[in-house]
């Protein structure tokens, strides 16, 4: 196994109640490194993005993941979140009530601790809010209710930005934008790509990837990877579907390159 | 006292009086009884009312302080005396009332009552606070009357006080009402928290009117009691009117909410939203009984209802009642219940920004207080709702 990778997932099996969803994934990034997954609805990679920040449904029932080196297991998300995991949700979670000024301040002082002084927090979320075009009344509204698809989605980014990941997991954070917010959105991401950092960008669509150009494409299809390649293979996908793949590469198993 | 007062103050109450004891007390079967138990209760019988029962300068502006700004401030005898005619105008007691008991019995044996009159055109500087104390287990009859003039400005803040001083075991009723009416273009942000004593039954009546254009805002928050019914009727009488009301109740131990808010639109172009947030523990109980009634006349009446009920243990319970009159079909209106436990969902989404798991759950509990305390007008008025709430945190 790679020792230089920042985030090593070996072998994992995944079961939700039961029934095993992920069978076998394995997959290295190394630090500044930007990995897309692509594949088909139901074809496990929203389990894959809760087991890794470690919801309590998603039962590893084999393999391993690490974060610069360190075996995540036993963590609980709160755990991982301060380890500088995040997890940008393709449906975040209404919390009606909790507004999104009160639960930005806590989580920046959950996961960043003292580096930012107090004073200087709302400086920052108003300057990063502002770059992702999120009004100043956002503020005031409780936390992903009544939002838009697009307004989650620019809420995830803003969070990923204030709460600088070691790695960031975006899974779908393309779905429910318009043209012009994908971009602003996709720059927002493209401009957090550093030596230290890694990204595994989870989408549908080869669009996001005009803008956040992946170093490693994997193809998903029933709970493994398939298919890994460079970006061309993102618009091979693009083209042509996932049939081919499915027919072709079934019998690839769990042995995905990197 | 009685010898100050005037023959006309009298001869009402003493009308108000007779009215009270050919009323029957509402039985479960009525609607908006059907989540309130009335056993055992004895309403307006006090022959002489706990006269330590006050309502007093809050923390807000020196009471003397607005008075120098033009604002009216009197007890009931005095205001009786000096505005006669305006007191009397604003004692009527509103259709949507006039048969209910408690508002009837509030007004007939007010042992406490205030006049808050706001002279048309006077932006109030500071904040209007009233500090009500509930000292012993006796009926507490309280009156709030609040004129504000046209184009007026103003921030009132009631706090209901009363838990250290009740001694446990002592039963108390608590009947309070508040007529508020909202002149043409004018401004009223209005607050109440209540903190009775824990064997204190509360039966609140709340009538609020906004004229032409006016804006009012009501925060209602109650923590306290062994029961609490608010009945809140929020009325827009003119075009461009705009109620806009949020209630919090956070409910432990056996404690029993039920919170009644109507909203008549019978004029066009007006608006209003209500907001209802409940978190019980316990074996405590809320209901939220909403009523919208929109007339043929409210055309584009715009108008929202929701209520959004957490329950922390396995014996709460909570009701949601929301029900639509609607006359016109030019309207916007939308309205929605919720009643659920925390969510582990939720949970992971706020533990996935690194916020451990214990104080999620206290931020997702605190959620369904905040809305309201948040906007409470003082400082010390947040303080001390946030410490409610957190007091009753074990109970969860």
């Amino acid at each position: 196994m790679a020792t230089d990778a920042l985030f090593e997932i070996q072998d994992l099996h995944v079961s939700v109640e039961g029934k095993e969803v992920l069978k076998g994934v394995t997959l290295n990034i190394r630090p500044g490194e930007v990995h897309a997954i692509m594949g088909r609805n139901g074809s496990g990679k929203t389990t894959l993005s809760y087991a890794l920040m470690g919801h309590p449904r998603y039962q590893i029932t084999k393999g391993r993941v690490l974060l610069g080196g360190q075996d995540l297991a036993g963590l609980a998300p709160d755990e991982r979140a301060r380890r500088r995991l995040f997890l940008a949700f393709q449906y975040p979670v209404a919390v009606p009530g909790v507004t999104v000024a009160n639960f930005l301040r806590s989580s920046i002082r959950a996961v960043r601790g003292d580096e930012i002084p107090a004073r200087e927090v709302r400086k920052l979320i108003v300057a990063e809010a502002q770059a992702l075009g999120i009004p100043d009344s956002f503020m005031s509204r409780s936390l992903n209710d009544g939002f838009s698809g697009g307004e989650r989605k620019r809420l995830e980014t803003l969070q990923m930005r204030l709460l600088r990941p070691r790695v960031a997991v975006l899974d779908e954070t393309d779905s429910g934008l318009d043209i012009d917010a994908l971009r602003v959105v996709s720059e927002r991401i493209e401009s957090l790509r550093s030596p230290e950092r890694g990204v595994l960008l989870i989408t549908h669509y080869q669009r996001m990837l005009d803008y956040v150009k992946p170093d490693q494409v994997h193809v998903f299809l029933d709970g493994r990877i398939v298919k890994s390649g460079g970006a061309d293979l993102a618009l091979e996908l693009e083209k042509k579907g996932y049939d081919w793949l499915g027919v072709q590469d079934a019998g690839m198993g769990s042995g995905a390159r990197t | 006292m009685n010898s100050a007062r005037p023959a006309w103050l009298e001869s009402e109450q003493g009308r108000l009086k007779g009215v009270l004891s050919s009323l029957a007390l509402p039985g479960r079967k009525e609607e908006g009884y059907r989540y309130t138990s009335l056993k055992d209760l004895q309403v307006g019988v006090a022959q002489a009312p706990a006269a330590s029962g006050s309502i007093g300068p809050g923390e807000g502006a020196a009471w003397e302080a607005l008075r120098a700004q033009g604002v009216y401030l009197a007890d009931l005898l005095t205001a009786a005396r000096e505005r006669t005619d305006s007191l009397r105008e604003a004692l009527k007691l509103p259709r949507q009332l006039e048969k209910d008991p408690f508002a009837i019995a509030a007004l007939a044996n007010a042992t406490a009552a205030l006049f808050v009159q706001i002279p048309a055109g006077l932006k109030v500087d500071g904040v209007v606070s009233l500090k009500s104390l509930h000292p012993t287990g006796a009926e507490f009859p309280r009156l709030v009357i609040l004129d504000v003039g046209a184009g007026a400005e103003v921030e009132l803040i009631e706090e209901q006080m009363g838990e250290e001083q009740v001694a446990a075991g002592a039963d108390g009723l608590a009947c309070g009402l508040w007529l508020v009416r909202v002149g043409e273009n004018a401004k009223a942000r209005l607050s109440s928290v209540q903190y009775w004593g824990q064997n204190t039954r509360s039966f609140e009546r709340r009538y609020l009117s906004a004229a032409k254009g006016a804006e009012l805002r009501l925060l209602d928050a109650a923590f306290g009691g062994s029961q609490w019914q608010c009945r809140l009727e929020t009325e827009c009488l003119g075009e461009g009117a705009r109620i806009e009301v949020k209630v919090a109740v956070r409910g432990s131990g056996a404690q029993r909410f039920d919170t009644w808010v109507s909203a008549l639109h019978g004029v066009p172009r007006t608006s209003s939203s209500v907001e209802h947030w409940a978190a019980v523990g316990g074996r405590a109980k809320s209901t939220f009984n909403g009523n919208l009634v929109i007339t043929p006349e409210g055309v584009q009446t715009d108008a929202f209802q929701k209520s959004r009920s957490l329950l922390l243990s396995r014996e709460a319970e909570a009701n949601a009642v929301p029900k639509l009159e609607i006359a016109t079909d030019d309207v916007k209106c939308a309205h929605g219940a919720s009643v659920s436990p925390v969510g582990d969902d939720q949970l992971f989404y706020l533990e996935s920004r690194g916020i451990p798991r214990a104080e999620a759950e206290r931020m997702i509990i605190d959620g369904f207080t905040e809305p309201v305390v948040s906007l409470l007008p003082t400082e010390g008025a947040r303080e001390r709702a946030m410490k409610a709430a957190a007091s009753k945190r074990g109970d969860a």
